[in-house]
């Protein structure tokens, strides 16, 4: 069993926009999370 | 030498954005260590548990197409071709995706195989074998006996595999890390924690993760110093 009493909140870094999955939505990433994804891949250049 | 980075991953075999984001990873911890060169911190990674999916059935008889058009009720067509879409995005990652053969599957025994394979000092081998095996081979990642071929090809005793999964003897260790990982809030995978302290979610850019290994990096040895 973990001890959540001294868990630090985690500070978040990063892009606030990354693809991630939740719930059984992974699976099937939404539409707009895939056209999304595919447009920031093509302005990153892949 | 620094000490190392730690990086406690949470992430699911069915999980297409976890692969591609474990391999954007790896390319920015790799383009971080050629930055920092010889004073570079070593990056120790640790993969958690976090099922997407629990109530799927660890049979499906159909592809994914099949799958996810009669589990969500989408047209066939439009799921082909958001499945594409992926493809393509995990192509760009350096990753061959074959949804076609892929085998729709629960994850609870794949996770126990994860932690057995730590307990065995195998987890990184044992984490890209899963995926590779789920999105690329179609190979099946649920069944026990499955399980334990693909353990025995990365140096595992598959019977004591079959042993530990028949026993359930890592399910509290799934738990755990799903309960660790509510306690971080965490929603969605994959996600990052660095050093116990710091949240990177979802499948970011390589040069984001060498980014932000290099701020952690820096904040370590700025503290270090004060």
């Amino acid at each position: 069993m973990s001890d959540s009493t001294n868990r630090p909140r985690l500070t978040l870094l990063g892009e606030t926009d990354a693809v991630a999955c939740e719930g059984d939505a992974c699976v099937l990433p939404s539409l707009a999370t895939v056209t999304a994804a595919v447009e920031k891949a093509f302005r990153s250049g892949f | 030498m620094s000490e190392s980075i730690k990086i406690d991953i949470w992430s699911d075999i069915a999980c297409p954005w976890c692969y591609i984001g474990k391999r954007k990873f790896e390319a920015g911890a790799a383009a971080f260590a050629e930055k920092a060169g010889a004073d570079a911190p070593d990056v120790t990674i640790e993969y958690h548990s976090f099922e997407l999916a629990p109530d799927t059935p660890v049979d499906f008889d159909g592809d994914e197409i099949d799958f996810l058009s009669t589990h969500k009720g989408m047209p066939a067509d439009q799921v082909k071709g958001m499945l594409e879409h992926v493809t393509g995005i995990a192509e760009a990652a350096g990753l061959d995706y074959n949804f076609d053969v892929l085998k729709h599957t629960n994850t609870i025994k794949a996770h126990q195989l994860l932690h057995y394979a730590k307990a065995h000092g195998k987890q990184l081998e044992a984490k890209e074998r899963l995926l590779k095996a789920y999105f690329t081979e179609g190979r099946h990642v649920g069944r026990i006996d499955d399980l334990a071929d693909l353990a025995a090809e990365i140096g595992l005793d598959r019977d004591d595999v079959v042993r530990s999964l028949t026993e359930g003897e890592f399910l509290s260790d799934v738990r755990a890390d799903q309960a660790l990982g509510r306690e971080y809030g965490i929603q969605g995978v994959p996600f990052f924690v660095i050093d116990g302290k710091y949240g990177v979610s979802g499948a970011q850019e390589a040069a984001t993760f060498a980014q932000v290994l290099d701020q952690v990096w820096a904040q370590r040895e700025e503290g270090a110093t004060v």
